[in-house]
């Protein structure tokens, strides 16, 4: 073979070298054009879902981009924990469904609670949130006679810890036949607030023991973290209502909640009043064509909270504050007021009058005070035997000493 | 009287006393249950529970009552060994009568407990 042929052989070996080189290239060109065409096709989706949050009252219901590109069961391990991931954060609670806040009888004078109750029900509150030490309960129970709402929730003070069961007969009693009844303990127990004793000697542990055995629904409120561990150790709680705004966010006792599917009940939406003028508030408020009152509901409920409480006893009011279900609030807003917390609210909340649940210090772990309904008559029984031994041996030693 | 008399019989005296004080405890029981029984939803068997309950604190009563009397007929019956023998046994009797109807006060108790929490879990 001369040195032509072989030239000629190599250049054709090199041109179908080059050449099949070129043809995989091209072949991972038009895959990955092809993904990306899958790619441009589900964003109308993700459109889709904007649409949707931002507008709850759109017929179609949000997508989950989660099916759209591959079949999950095909697809990677990782892949897999990645869309759970994603689909455990999807902001997609309750887009939908209605939001009805519980109307709270906090400071309502007892003698205007007739009227206001069946103001709140003719526009259509369902669930109610009152307290054995609001001074008005019995006249909520009156008020709710003639009606049968949903749900009522009520508290127990800490000041019948000791002796709790006639505090929860007295609530069932009155509110016997007029909805679901949810009780709970109204505060953690004993603490130390601005250097005096609050609540002394109320145990909270021993309280929600005896709370977890008698009804089926135990609930608290004003509970921390540390609280709700150490009595999820005897029940998990049903409920747990805190005080949730801007100002006080408790993110974290939201989270704890969350977690452990423990309803999450807001009191103090409005932070008392503090956010009315708030330049943020307002523009937000003024964003949405609604009120301050309005967002601050919202806010609440995008925060995590499952029921919130609301309160006026002006009618138009009590309507705003049902319109709440055909906005969002959107994250950069979100963001805008979670900017405004305020560490010195957690004291005595904003209404100063309200500790929340980081004034109260873990529950002690040797706490054990014995209750008077349950008195240590045993003992004494046990005491008495003793002493009546000693009576008689002085009795012996009276009657045969000369 | 010798020094071993006088200290038996202060020994006593002392028993009686702190004797006398817990009973008292048992009526700062019931006068809790009485507080509270307004409270308490309607139920016969609680407030039936209750009356005997109040029924045993004044017989306790009575016994406390008693004993003070024996205690201060012992005392000036002291030179009479014979008498001073038949009220230290009745003072004895009649003490020993206590703890029997602390536990029967005690089993009352836990038996209103029992009906104030059935009727809650009925309610419930």
């Amino acid at each position: 073979m001369d040195l032509d042929t072989r030239a000629l052989i190599a250049i054709f070996v090199g041109i179908v070298v080059i050449g099949i080189w070129l043809s995989q290239r091209h072949g991972k060109t038009s895959n990955n054009k092809s993904s990306g065409s899958k790619k441009l096709k589900s964003r109308p989706n993700t459109s889709n879902n904007a649409t949707a949050v931002n507008n709850p009252t759109a017929s179609n219901p949000p997508t989950n981009t989660a099916n759209a590109p591959t079949n999950p069961n095909t697809a990677s391990p990782a892949a897999r924990g990645r869309r759970a991931t994603s689909r455990r954060r999807t902001p997609a609670k309750k887009v939908n469904s209605k939001y009805v806040p519980a109307f709270g009888i906090w400071q309502i004078n007892s003698s205007a609670i007739g009227t206001v109750v069946a103001n709140a029900i003719s526009s259509g509150y369902v669930e109610f949130d009152s307290s054995d030490n609001y001074g008005n309960e019995a006249e909520l129970a009156v008020a709710l006679n003639s009606h049968n709402v949903k749900r009522i929730y009520t508290k127990i003070d800490p000041i019948h810890y000791n002796n709790i069961i006639p505090s929860i007969q007295t609530a069932q009693r009155l509110f016997q036949g007029s909805g679901q009844l949810v009780i709970m303990l109204h505060w953690p127990g004993e603490t130390t607030i601005q250097g005096s004793v609050a609540f002394p000697g109320a145990n909270g542990v021993a309280a929600y023991r005896n709370l977890a055995r008698l009804i089926s629904r135990p609930a608290v409120s004003n509970f921390g973290v540390s609280h709700l561990t150490r009595i999820s150790r005897i029940k998990k709680p049903y409920l747990n209502q805190i005080e949730i705004n801007p100002l006080l966010q408790q993110t974290e006792i939201i989270r704890y909640c969350k977690k452990r599917n423990i309803l999450v009940q807001a009191f103090s939406p409005l932070a008392s009043g503090r956010l009315n003028t708030n330049p943020i508030v307002v523009d937000i408020a003024s964003k949405h064509s609604k009120s301050v009152a309005q967002i601050l509901i919202r806010y609440a409920y995008q925060k995590g909270a499952d029921i919130v409480n609301v309160k006026t006893t002006n009618l138009s009011r009590m309507q705003e504050n049902l319109d709440i279900n055909d906005f969002v609030i959107s994250k950069h807003d979100m963001r805008r007021l979670n900017g405004l917390r305020d560490d010195a609210s957690y004291l005595l909340g904003t209404s100063n009058s309200a500790p929340s649940p980081q004034v109260f210090g873990p529950f002690q772990k040797q706490v054990r005070r014995p209750v008077p309904s349950a008195p240590p008559l045993g003992r004494l029984g046990y005491h008495l035997n003793r002493r009546l031994k000693r009576i008689r041996t002085a009795g012996r030693t009276l009657i045969n000493t000369p | 009287m010798t020094i071993a008399r006088e200290r038996a019989f202060e020994e006593l005296r002392n028993l009686v006393g702190e004797y006398s004080a817990e009973l008292g405890n048992i009526h700062i029981v019931i006068d809790d249950y009485e507080r509270n029984v307004e409270k308490f939803h309607v139920n016969d068997k609680i407030h039936k529970k209750v009356a005997q309950l109040e029924a045993i604190s004044g017989l306790l009563l009575q016994e406390v009552l008693d004993a003070n009397q024996l205690l201060d007929d012992i005392e000036s019956s002291l030179d009479d060994h014979g008498a001073t023998k038949i009220k230290v046994n009745q003072l004895i009797r009649l003490l020993a009568e206590g703890p029997n109807r602390v536990a029967g006060a005690e089993a009352l108790e836990h038996e209103i407990q029992k009906y104030l929490e059935k009727d809650i879990k009925n309610n419930d």
